[in-house]
């Protein structure tokens, strides 16, 4: 199964509220930069973690970078006692943050995101301005390249519409 | 990459002051937009975020198959 069509897939088929972050975010909103991994911001509604841990459940999640043969289970219990996870699945590395530095929470970040179909399913991502609002509240140097091309994005796109 | 040490036509793109509250993330920012390539942009705008998806999955399957050729090489 292929990796961002797959989790998108058993997300939304899973009807887990998420809203797409991070670098596929930024290739929805015309990036041409590659990324190796999805990123969601999640709700925190109690439904919501049980319906999460429910599409991953078969893609196996594991924490990213951690020993093999922990006890690791990402469950309602796991998610409602931690926050952002760092994962790897049958099908390749997913982040889930209930949170993001500079957005806030799922809620919050839900006006300021767009809808499309992708891959077969109907799904959010957030929008450009948000976008380079949370990479440049994280302050991560790696991402000072992302955020110069998103600038660039956002700069043609309103110059395309002043005309 | 002496021409990037004097602020202030940085500045002046990012809208900036550069004797006052520049921030030199602004001005780090500015330097990069100088590389980023506006044909590979533009071309990706004409496309839907439906089809920038599927290049994104044909990208991410293309470097995996690349992985798999690699470590078999490595193998041998």
């Amino acid at each position: 199964m292929k990796q961002f069509a797959g989790l998108l897939r058993a997300l939304v088929e899973a009807e887990v509220d998420f809203v797409i972050i991070g670098g596929v975010a930024g290739a929805l909103n015309g990036a041409a930069r590659a990324t190796f991994d999805l990123d969601i911001v999640y709700s925190r509604q109690r439904d919501n973690l049980g319906r999460l841990a429910n599409a991953l459940a078969p893609l196996h999640p594991y924490l990213r970078g951690a020993p093999p043969n922990l006890p690791f289970r990402l469950d309602v219990a796991t998610l409602a006692r931690g926050l952002n996870f760092t994962l790897v699945t049958d099908i390749g590395s997913l982040d889930i943050l209930g949170e993001v530095t500079g957005g806030g929470t799922y809620e919050q970040l839900l006006p300021r995101s767009r809808e499309t179909d992708v891959f077969g399913v109907r799904c959010r991502f957030l929008d450009i301005e948000t976008l380079i609002t949370v990479k440049r509240a994280a302050g991560r140097p790696k991402d000072f390249e992302a955020i110069a091309e998103l600038e660039t994005i956002r700069d043609l796109q309103r110059s395309h519409a002043e005309g | 990459m002496t021409e990037h040490t004097d602020p202030r036509p940085v500045a002046e793109a990012a809208g900036t002051d550069a004797e006052e509250g520049v921030s030199s993330i602004d001005l780090i920012i500015e330097l990069y937009k100088r590389d980023v390539d506006r044909t590979l942009i533009i071309e990706q705008l004409k496309k839907t975020p439906a089809q920038r998806a599927e290049d994104l999955q044909n990208f991410y399957d293309f470097a995996m198959e690349l992985r798999r050729a690699g470590a078999k090489a490595r193998s041998r």
